[in-house]
């Protein structure tokens, strides 16, 4: 039997967890906040967060603010493998999170803002304000502007990727009592730092934001040419064959740019030897130039309609259909995928089911497993 | 039950970077044992030329093993150092990848094939083992030999195309997203395989490239371009909420990251504030308010640019308003939220100072962090490993030492 997992909440974590055990074989059971007020919830960038998370899963949706909304999620995590969330934790001491699942139950997992316990675990976050907190958004954007928060949900993927990672490899102790697991988003985003903490506690330096640049070393960055942008990583290994790239060996040789700090210090010349050298070259030239001619750590600014019909991910075979109201959108496919296997396919979107019906079902088909 | 699930999992880790060792890092605070396989060189040189980079390191004795980025990503690992390219180096890796349930790395495409290590070669001395690779573009495609870093990979994910100041500015994150984005993707997909291998008693070879890892993160993008176009670089804006920014506050550089996420969050804000927003037609409703973002920003800016951001977050906070300072690394050390949860953990030894370091955000039945053990020096575990794993005698490892094959220092 495959494992059942019952999946609420709003923040998208608990989506994303629910979307890789879906794709991976699992029965996701996704119950939505009946009550939940969304001023926007016919926005198309909601229709695809939506179609993109929940492709595939039981859909149901329930009240559970009211105490016969509650007693209806109590009885179905009844028959459930794992129960995963990303409620705040005031709202998971409202549904008695600790008592939440029968005997079946392997697995408990919150994924929350700030985590279960601690001074600030009943407070509010959003993406900005959690990229905030967890340091990021500091090192994001021009010196002398605002820092730049990241659109998107990146955060809260990262805290479903967590959730999956860590309730499946509990799982497969097969544990004999509930195991609870505990996701603070707010420590996911302390956690995807490179090298920033270490900048402080070993030389007490706050790392900075440098606009395009990476700020350490130079050039890590992403330049205009003719018909976009293009990126370049030359850090110490590529900058000889950098200069090769420019078309200026004689770089390679010239005081101003013989170390990482003096490429560093000398920064403004040095961008604007490759601007005056490469600006006027497409994306395309810059990357076979760069990637097939220097070997050199080449990436080009690529728009979404370009990514969508991308010859490299198309002949991987990344992107699966998806066919809504008949019409088939193109989505990502798996992150990972077994070599010289089919990538598991993206699951159609399901329609929702009647929450007390299936409750009362789940039961009557667990009660015959039994 | 423990707060390390993946005890009894053997990793044989070949990474390299960030990205691989933040995945062998997580599945090592997760409990299994990796063993991280280092070329002599890894490290770089023993002495280093004057002005070589020496990123938040030191010119000293030892300093190999004193790298900050070194001692942060592998901790709970066991260190052996070994040149696989002779012939005894290499017979040592494939006895070893008799012992391990998982090889991992994340060179280009075909570096280990070109080693002796490919996944055919391995699958032939053990049939069970699940080989992960994470090269940047992937192990099969027109870009697969791509030389790739996170770096150049991010703007080829799509993030770049919709993050900026506006259409014409468009900004990376300057964090390779796709580093970090593959790092946590590649133990969702160890777990996902050694799950498989349970029930069907088969590994197998898993690939994963770092621009699908981090365009899977921002996915919905890909459907929202087709449903509607790509939605334009809109600065600190959110495409929902307004208001929703990162705002001045008092002092040099301080921020405070608001968001309003509905009208109970707006209106809470608004009197808050006291300059009765709340009751402008202007900013009477969502729409209104997104209309008219920029004068609302500049309000908004304008009332918290008197305030120290701790102090102000704090106040909003209490008051049901979701708020976070922008905060730099000795904020977050002191954070008491971070301090009470002990998510940085301290380490040190008798090489190197104690210092914190970021921990798992996980934790399993109000644990973690249980008996983890410093990043090793280079080679530190050699001949353990080869004793205890591998039952080799002290003769024959002190043969491969006084070869080179094995090295707890760098070459000059």
């Amino acid at each position: 039997m495959p494992l059942r997992i019952l999946e609420f909440g709003d923040n998208h974590a608990a989506g994303y967890a629910g979307k890789l055990f879906t794709r991976w074989g699992a029965e996701v059971i996704r119950v939505d906040a009946a009550e939940s007020v969304s001023p926007f919830p016919h926005r198309a960038e909601h229709v695809a967060v939506d179609l993109y998370l929940h492709a595939g899963k039981t859909r149901m949706a329930i009240d559970y603010e009211k105490p016969a909304g509650r007693q209806l999620l109590h009885r179905l995590a009844q028959k459930v493998d794992i129960l995963i969330t990303d409620l705040t934790a005031a709202d998971l001491d409202l549904l008695e999170w600790s008592s939440l699942g029968g005997s079946d139950l392997k697995i408990r997992t919150a994924i929350t803002p700030f985590g279960m316990n601690g001074p600030k675990r009943n407070w509010l976050a959003s993406s900005n304000v959690l990229l905030a907190m967890g340091g990021l958004t500091y090192l994001m954007g021009d010196a002398d502007r605002a820092p730049l928060t990241m659109p998107g949900r990146y955060i809260f993927y990262q805290s479903g990727q967590y959730a999956y990672a860590a309730s499946l490899a509990t799982h497969r102790l097969q544990p004999t009592e509930a195991q609870t697991i505990d996701v603070s988003m707010h420590e996911v985003a302390l956690s995807l730092h490179q090298f920033t903490t270490v900048m402080w506690t070993f030389g007490e330096r706050i790392r900075s934001r440098h606009g395009n640049d990476f700020g350490v070393l130079h050039p890590i960055t992403m330049y205009p040419c003719k018909d976009g942008w293009f990126a370049v990583n030359a850090d110490v290994t590529f900058w000889d064959v950098f200069t090769i790239m420019l078309g200026k060996p004689e770089l390679a040789d010239d005081p101003r740019f013989a170390t990482v700090l003096d490429r560093v210090e000398h920064c403004k010349e040095l961008d604007a030897i490759v601007i005056e050298q490469l600006g006027n070259k497409t994306r395309r030239e810059l990357l076979d130039l760069g990637q097939e001619v220097c070997r050199m750590p080449t990436g080009i600014l690529t728009t979404l309609p370009e990514l969508l019909e991308d010859p490299h991910l198309s002949e991987r075979n990344f992107w699966q259909t998806l066919t809504v109201n008949g019409r088939e959108l193109k989505v990502p496919g798996s992150s990972f995928r077994y070599v010289g296997q089919n990538p598991p396919s993206e699951p159609s979107p399901s329609a929702s089911v009647d929450a007390t019906r299936f409750a009362t079902a789940l039961s009557e088909r667990a009660t015959r497993h039994d | 039950m423990t707060d390390r699930p993946l005890s009894g999992i053997r990793i044989l880790d070949f990474t390299h970077v960030w990205a691989g060792p933040l995945a062998t890092r997580i599945l090592g605070d997760l409990g299994a044992e990796v063993i991280k396989v280092e070329a002599p060189w890894a490290r770089g040189p023993a002495t280093l030329p004057s002005g070589a980079p020496v990123l938040n390191s030191d010119y000293g004795e030892d300093h190999w093993n004193r790298q900050s980025v070194t001692n942060k990503l592998n901790r709970n690992k066991l260190g052996l150092c070994i040149d696989a390219k002779p012939v005894e180096g290499h017979a040592v890796l494939m006895d070893l990848v008799k012992h391990c349930d998982v090889v991992i790395e994340n060179f280009s495409a075909s570096v280990l094939d070109s080693m002796g290590l490919g996944w055919e070669v391995l699958k032939s001395v053990n049939p069970q083992i699940i080989y992960v690779a994470m090269p940047g573009f992937g192990v099969s495609g027109c870009y697969r030999d791509f030389v790739a870093y996170g770096t150049i990979v991010e703007p080829m994910c799509g993030l770049t195309a919709f993050m900026g100041y506006s259409d014409e500015e468009p900004r990376v994150s300057a964090t390779a997203v796709p580093d970090a984005s593959a790092g946590v993707t590649a133990v969702a997909a160890v777990v996902t395989a050694l799950q498989r291998r349970d029930e069907e008693g088969v590994g197998g070879y898993i690939e994963l490239s770092l621009q699908e890892a981090a365009m899977a993160l921002f996915g919905e993008y890909f459907l929202l371009e087709q449903l509607e176009g790509t939605p334009p670089r809109i600065g600190n804006g959110h495409a929902d909420f307004a208001p929703s920014g990162v705002y001045r506050c008092a002092g040099d550089d301080e921020w405070i990251a608001i968001t309003a996420r509905d009208e109970n969050e707006w209106r809470a804000l608004a009197a808050n504030a006291g300059f009765g927003w709340e009751l402008e037609q202007r900013f009477g409703t969502l729409d209104a308010r997104h209309e008219n973002r920029a004068v609302l920003d500049q309000a908004i800016e304008s009332w918290t640019c008197s305030f120290d951001k701790i102090e102000l977050m704090t106040r909003l906070q209490n008051a049901g308003i979701c708020a976070g300072a922008v905060m730099v690394t000795p904020e977050f050390l002191q954070d008491p939220q971070v301090v009470e949860r002990q998510f940085f953990v301290e380490f040190g030894g008798e090489h190197i100072d104690t210092k914190p370091y970021p921990g798992l955000p996980v934790k399993i039945n109000d644990a973690r962090g249980q008996g983890w053990l410093r990043a090793p020096k280079l080679g530190e575990h050699n001949r353990e490993i080869l004793s205890d794993l591998l039952g080799m005698d002290d003769a024959s490892i002190d043969d491969l030492e006084r070869s080179g094959v094995l090295a707890t220092r760098p070459p000059e």
